[in-house]
């Protein structure tokens, strides 16, 4: 069954339409991934996805809910954790405070101390700068501080907007391991925004891309790579 | 006089740090500029008044309870009058809280008329001797109470999770919906905190000043001078900067002349935003990396 389900989905900003029905599943235990050039819409979708953003018409359900009338607040306690475009860390606040926060919806203390350990695990760096303001790091350490964060929250689905613009590749690369293990060991559903589609389609078994506010593409990973219009046209590689 | 001026001064910051940090904090998280802090002020004045007068209750012993009873009547404005507006547009809050003030200085004084009241307790006039200076007993306890409560604040920023979803709300509103924080809430509780400590300074006011309808107008100038120069939002800033006004305005006091305590102290303020438009330390809440 599908974790998430986005269904004929419509959004406008003002006058301005910016998704056009959109469908799209996400099936459990999954690594999905959404590319697609500038202003496709993949943020206002991840948004949508978050609550952040009103959907004007369609539906987006969860575990086989509807969540129209769930406000972001309680998307997160229901399973949803977003790292969004631009990370949005508190800045002025360590990278301890930060990935607290994370776990501010749970009251499992324990479990809570548990998971800061092994987001410690995951990114040793972030343990020795646990008392650094946050906002001074690097933009790597603070990509990994904001997947921590979101962490934290132990979801069921962990949506990634950008996670590796402006980042040297080892640090990417060091990200989607970890991904990579969290998903396989604690069983997260992932969907990632990712504008680089080789990466992109290496992480994720499925993907979905995105053209001007609608879904143009959609199928397993290995048939997307061979898929002679990707090729051409997001990895500037001949057909 | 030197020594005097300087204790007197020094004494006096730490009420006008707590008469501070409430609308500090309420400008730095919600952005609001609370016009109506005086009055809250005021109220809570009034309250450690009645408690004595009609209870007897010396205002120190009261203050928790009168801090409760304006932590209720913040929580509420913001939950019922301010959130809504905020929804439309932030700037009009200001109306709101301008209007709010008009209306409790004016509903006190219906009540209570405009007469001079004041609190006696029978430590009063006691003061202890250090050599040649004299140090008022209630001075000293208000001056130190002050700096408990703004410890108190500061630890509960930053320790409790309360304190975190605030500052969380204040740095990034989004992100903190993310975290699964209700903003309105939080606005709600900081709002409540906010007044609560204009009740703590009211009622320390109470033991100082004679009390009128009126009280929160002669401190509502010194809370936004003390704002700016401590940095919006800041706690620390503001109980720093609540002693540099007092030193500041001591000092004018009684070498100029009472007539030039407030002109010297605004005549220092607008300097230092000219030259630090950034506050004294520097520092704007937490934000500031
Ligand atoms: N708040 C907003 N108000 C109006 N238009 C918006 C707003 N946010 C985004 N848009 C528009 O919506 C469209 C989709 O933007 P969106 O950010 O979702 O694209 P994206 O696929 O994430 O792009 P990128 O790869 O640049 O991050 C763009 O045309 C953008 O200009
Ligand atoms: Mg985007």
């Amino acid at each position: 069954m599908s974790l998430l389900r986005v269904e004929k989905l419509d959004l406008r900003y003002g006058d301005s339409q910016v998704l056009w029905a959109i469908d799209l599943a996400v099936e459990e235990g999954r690594i999905s991934a959404l590319v697609g050039a500038n202003g496709a819409g993949k943020t206002t979708l991840m948004r949508a996805i978050a609550g952040l953003v009103r959907p004007s018409a369609g539906r987006i359900s969860f575990g086989g809910e509807d969540l129209a009338r769930v406000p972001a607040e309680t998307r997160v306690r229901r399973g949803i954790a977003l790292v969004p475009e631009g990370r949005r860390l508190f800045a002025g606040l360590s990278v301890r405070e930060n990935l607290m926060l994370g776990a501010h919806v749970r009251t499992d203390r324990s479990a809570v101390a548990d998971d800061l350990s092994k987001i410690f695990a995951l990114f040793p760096e972030l343990e020795k700068l646990s008392g650094q303001i946050a906002g001074t790091m690097s933009g790597g350490q603070q990509q990994m501080c904001a997947v921590g964060r979101a962490l934290m929250a132990r979801p069921r689905l962990l949506l990634i907007d950008e996670m590796s613009l402006g980042l040297a590749p080892v640090v990417v690369d060091r990200i989607a391991m970890a991904l990579k293990s969290v998903n396989a060991e604690d069983g997260i559903t992932m969907l990632l925004v990712e504008q680089d589609v080789e990466l992109a389609l290496e992480i994720a078994s499925h993907a979905t891309v995105m053209d001007t506010g609608r879904v143009v593409l959609d199928g397993p990973s290995t048939a997307l790579i061979d898929d002679p219009k990707i090729r051409e046209a997001y990895m500037g590689l001949a057909a | 006089m030197f020594a005097q001026t300087f204790v007197n001064g020094l004494l006096l910051g730490g009420v006008y740090g707590v008469a501070t940090i409430g609308f500090s904090m309420v400008w730095g998280v919600m952005g609001i500029i609370n016009l109506a802090h005086g009055a809250y002020i005021m109220m809570g004045a009034y309250f450690s008044y009645m408690l004595a007068s009609r209870l007897g209750i010396d205002p120190f012993v009261s203050m928790p309870l009168v801090m409760a009873a304006l932590f209720c009547v913040g929580f509420t404005v913001q939950h019922l009058l301010l959130n809504p507006v905020m929804r439309t547009s932030v700037l009009l809050t200001l109306a709101m809280t301008f209007g709010l003030e008009l209306f409790l200085v004016d509903l006190f004084v219906a009540l209570f008329t405009s007469d001079i009241r004041s609190v006696n307790t029978s430590y009063s006039s006691q003061a202890l001797a250090v050599g040649p200076v004299l140090i008022s007993y209630v001075r000293l306890a208000a001056a130190l109470l002050s700096l408990t409560l703004a410890a108190f604040l500061y630890l509960v920023l930053t320790r409790t999770r309360l304190g975190q979803a605030i500052l969380a709300t204040a740095l990034d509103r989004e992100a903190a919906r993310l975290m699964g924080i209700f903003p309105e809430r939080i606005y709600n509780y900081t709002a409540g905190i906010g007044a609560a400590l204009a009740g703590a300074a009211g009622s320390l006011a109470s033991t100082l000043f004679p009390i009128s309808p009126g009280l929160g107008n002669s401190f509502i100038g010194a809370v936004f001078v003390i704002t700016v120069l401590g940095g919006i939002g800041s706690v620390t800033g503001a109980v720093a900067a609540g002693f540099v006004y007092a030193l500041i305005q001591s000092f004018a006091a009684s070498y100029l002349g009472v007539n030039y305590q407030e002109i010297v102290a605004f005549g220092l303020f607008l300097a230092i935003l000219i030259v630090r438009p950034q506050g004294l330390f520097g520092k704007r809440f937490f934000g500031e990396v």
